[in-house]
């Protein structure tokens, strides 16, 4: 993914605000813009178990500000469930995992404010 | 058929109605009106006994692609049953040894390994061995109720007496996953045969997959061989009151990002136009007749 714009760019597991420089363990599937915070959602490879795949990157100050936390193991799927979307709507910050849950997360803080089901 | 039947050699015995494929039972009773219609009863199809095959189509047909998708156990009813409707011998996979075969040992004579491979089938022979027939490793096969698929759930995808195959595919599955772009996105981890929803709109949709909220796009997926899925039919739950003839796929191992193709808007089935009713052309107005002058006499 190389989504540019005026103020951030993203080539592989690298995001660059402004000259600076954030490396990431996995790639960079997609970023989307909320309120200052750039919302990172990594692509885990399917032989990875990794689901703190989601960051909020500041705009201003250029830094990591949250990483969402680790979901507990899903019993049916045998494997931790990565994010797979993430989306921006009306304000709200949702998050949606593999597998076919969502979470509406805090984008200033990461905490998440309500989690459901969905498909 | 009553020419064939024990009853026309014992008329007195209570008939056996669970003659064939074992488990599941004649149902000649629905049907009074000596049509001869004498149906045995599956989870998932009707099977036939007079003709030796199913009257609906295999809801598992990907799996076993080289065969008929009516046929009955392998036409091979001697070895095999079917009494799920999906897979031959599906009853008791679990009491199966699975066998390791030695594609290089086909044509050895002695054992008759392609009698073998619709029951015993390895990873080995599917690769290098053409028999025609290719169903899956039995090992590969679970069969859950409803219930036990649901849990987890709180707004429970499958009817709960339903039953729900899991197994690892053998080929890429072509199916789509319809998604709100707005709400949930493209990529997830439950989908659907494109012909189970065609014609559809999105209310439609919401209403028979029984999902979270209106889709808005529609996207291909190409599920790789070798993804373990679950499959079964689409119960009610908070989100809608389901329908129990649209098999529901829910892949339960990862698959690449690269499977899912860019999702399309989901448009709405198209509406036959009402043709305008053309205007009548006004009336003209009559003209008034003269009145007839009087006849002088």
């Amino acid at each position: 993914m190389s989504e540019i714009s005026n103020k951030y760019s993203a080539v592989g597991n690298t995001l660059i605000i402004n000259d600076n420089e954030i490396v990431f363990d996995y790639r960079i599937d997609y970023c989307t813009e909320i309120n200052e915070m750039l919302v990172i959602l990594l692509s885990i490879p399917v032989d990875k178990e990794y689901n703190e795949n989601v960051f909020g990157v500041s705009l201003t100050d250029k830094k990591i500000k949250w990483q969402i936390g680790k979901q507990q193991y899903n019993p049916v799927y045998k494997q931790q469930c990565p994010f797979v979307s993430v989306i921006v709507n009306e304000g709200n910050l949702r998050l949606n995992n593999w597998c076919g849950l969502y979470f509406i997360v805090d984008p200033l803080t990461g905490n998440v404010l309500k989690k459901g089901e969905t498909r | 058929m009553s020419g064939i039947s024990s009853k026309a050699l014992k008329p007195n015995y209570s008939e056996n109605r669970r003659k064939y494929n074992g488990g599941s039972q004649l149902q000649n009773k629905e049907f009074t009106d000596g049509t001869g219609l004498e149906l045995y009863t599956t989870n998932y199809r009707m099977y036939d006994p007079q003709i030796g095959r199913f009257n609906q189509i295999d809801p598992f047909a990907e799996v076993n692609e080289d065969a008929s998708t009516y046929t009955y156990a392998n036409n091979n009813p001697i070895l095999f049953n079917d009494p799920l409707g999906l897979l031959s011998d599906s009853s008791h996979p679990q009491n199966l040894t699975p066998v390791t075969v030695n594609p290089q040992k086909k044509n050895n004579g002695g054992n008759n390994v392609a009698n073998l491979l619709p029951l015993l089938h390895t990873k080995a022979a599917s690769d290098n061995v053409s028999t025609g027939i290719r169903p899956v490793n039995l090992q590969d096969i679970r069969f859950l109720t409803g219930e036990q698929a649901n849990a987890g759930f709180k707004e429970p995808p499958f009817p709960r007496n339903s039953t729900v195959t899991e197994y690892r595919t053998t080929r890429p599955l072509r199916l789509v996953r319809v998604s709100n772009s707005k709400i949930n996105g493209a990529r997830g981890g439950w989908l659907v045969d494109a012909k189970s929803i065609r014609g559809m709109s999105p209310q439609d949709i919401k209403q028979n997959l029984a999902i979270e909220n209106e889709p808005d796009q529609i996207g291909e997926v190409e599920v790789p061989t070798g993804t373990t899925v679950r499959v079964g039919p689409v119960g009610a739950n908070g989100f809608g009151p389901g329908n129990i003839r649209i098999m529901q796929y829910q892949i339960i191992s990862r698959i690449p990002n690269e499977s899912f193709f860019t999702p399309v808007p989901l448009q709405p089935p198209p509406q036959t136009p009402i043709e305008p009713i053309e205007p009548i052309d006004p009336i003209e107005p009559i003209e008034p007749i003269e009145p007839i002058d009087p006849i002088i006499p």
